[in-house]
C-alpha cells in the first residue's frame, strides 16, 4: 500500500507535539488524525480502523499500554507504534508483550518513524491476507 | 534510601517533560527544514544562517537527549541498585554519569570489569558514592590523563583497583577522609600498591 493511502492515528497528549507532527507527516502526503487522549483515540479507532497508530505510553488519564490492549481487544491486526521516553524503555517492552509492533524513543526521526510505519503496514496486510 | 526513592521518582518525572520540550523542539525544526525544502527555488538573504541555525538546533538535541537520559538514568539509580550491589554495574554507572566531571579535569575513567558479578554487601547507592569519592579524590591527583579502574574479586572481596597516570599518586589521608562521611554505612578498605600509582577499594562479597 502506498503512504498516501494510509490513515495513521497519532495519540499524544502533548498538543504541541502531535500537531507539529501530524504536519510533517501530512508535508510527506500521510494523512493523519490526532487525539490528545486514550478515550478519544479508541472511538477513533473504533470508527476509522486506522492503518497504524503511533502512541504515547505517557499519557494522563488511560496510559498508554491500557490504550494499546484495548486496541488490540476492538481489532487485533491494526498495528501499534509506541512512542516512549529514554529511561522509559519498559514501558515499550511491556507494550511488545501486548502486541505492540515496535517501540521509538522521543524525540524521533520522522524518517525513521515513516520507515518503521511503512514496516508495520505491510506487516499487517501480510497477516491480513494470510488470515483470509 | 526512602529520600534517594523520593528525589528519584521526582527527577525522573522531569527528565520525562524535558524529553517532550526536545521532541516539540526537534518536530518544530524538522518542519521549518520541510518547509525550506519544498521551496529551493526561495533565495532568502542569509540562508546560510538559517542554515546553520536548524544545524545547531539539531546539535542542541541531540545534547539535550543526551543530558536528559543521563539524568533519567542517575534518577532510576535507587531502584535500580536496591535489590543488589554489583561492582561490575556499579562501576560502569559511575563512570557514565561522572563523565563530564573527569571531562572537565582533563581526565577520562576506563572500566575494566570482571568476566562474572562481584557482588558485594551493602546499599547499592552508598557504593556509587563510595565508588565517586575514590574517583573524585584521583582526579585531584591527576593533572590529566587516562584513570583505569578494574573490577575484580576473591574469595572473600570484591574489589575496585585505581590505575594512575605516570607520575601521579594520591594522597592517602584525603583517600580516607573521602570516606569517613559514609562510615557506619559501609564496610571499605582501602589499601594502596607499594609504588604509589594507585590503589585498590576491597567491599567484603554479600553473604560472607
Amino acid at each position: 500500500m502506498d503512504k498516501k493511502e494510509w490513515n495513521v492515528l497519532l495519540v499524544d497528549d502533548e498538543e504541541e507535539f502531535v500537531q507539529t507532527l501530524a504536519e510533517r507527516l501530512e508535508l510527506r502526503g500521510i494523512k493523519t488524525t490526532v487525539a490528545n487522549d486514550g478515550e478519544t483515540a479508541l472511538k477513533l479507532v473504533a470508527a476509522n480502523r486506522p492503518h497504524v497508530i503511533v502512541l504515547d505510553v505517557m499519557m494522563p488519564g488511560l496510559k498508554g499500554v491500557d490504550v494499546l490492549r484495548r486496541v488490540k481487544d476492538i481489532d487485533p491486526t491494526i498495528p501499534v507504534i509506541l512512542l516512549t521516553g529514554k529511561g522509559a524503555t519498559r514501558d515499550g517492552i511491556d507494550g511488545m508483550h501486548y502486541g505492540a509492533f515496535d517501540y521509538m524513543m522521543k524525540p524521533i526521526n520522522i524518517d525513521a518513524l515513516t520507515e518503521k510505519m511503512a514496516e508495520a503496514v505491510a506487516a499487517a496486510a501480510g497477516d491480513s491476507q494470510a488470515n483470509s | 534510601m526512602r529520600e534517594a526513592f523520593f528525589m528519584g521518582t521526582i527527577t525522573a518525572t522531569i527528565t520525562h517533560e524535558l524529553q517532550n520540550v526536545l521532541a516539540i523542539i526537534n518536530e518544530c525544526r524538522g518542519l521549518m527544514g520541510d518547509v525550506l525544502a519544498m521551496n529551493p527555488g526561495v533565495k532568502l538573504k542569509r540562508m546560510d544562517l538559517v542554515t546553520k541555525s536548524l544545524n545547531m538546533i539539531t546539535e542542541q538535541i541531540e545534547r539535550g537527549k543526551h543530558l536528559s537520559g543521563k539524568l533519567n538514568r542517575f534518577a532510576h539509580t535507587a531502584e535500580d541498585f536496591a535489590t543488589g550491589a554489583d561492582l561490575n554495574r556499579i562501576v560502569s554507572e559511575i563512570v557514565y554519569l561522572a563523565e563530564r566531571i573527569a571531562r572537565l579535569r582533563k581526565c577520562e575513567f576506563v572500566p575494566g570489569l570482571a568476566q562474572e558479578p562481584v557482588t558485594v554487601a551493602g546499599n547499592g547507592v552508598t557504593l556509587l558514592m563510595a565508588v565517586f569519592e575514590a574517583m573524585r579524590t584521583c582526579l585531584d591527583a591527576v593533572p590529566e590523563g587516562l584513570i583505569h579502574m578494574q573490577v575484580a574479586r576473591d574469595n572473600a572481596r570484591g574489589s575496585v583497583h585505581f590505575f594512575l597516570p605516570e607520575g601521579s599518586s594520591v594522597d592517602k589521608k584525603s583517600l580516607s577522609a573521602a570516606f569517613w562521611s559514609l562510615a557506619g554505612e559501609l564496610t571499605v578498605n582501602v589499601e594502596f600498591d607499594e609504588a604509589g600509582k594507585g590503589f585498590d577499594l576491597y567491599f567484603p562479597l554479600a553473604g560472607k
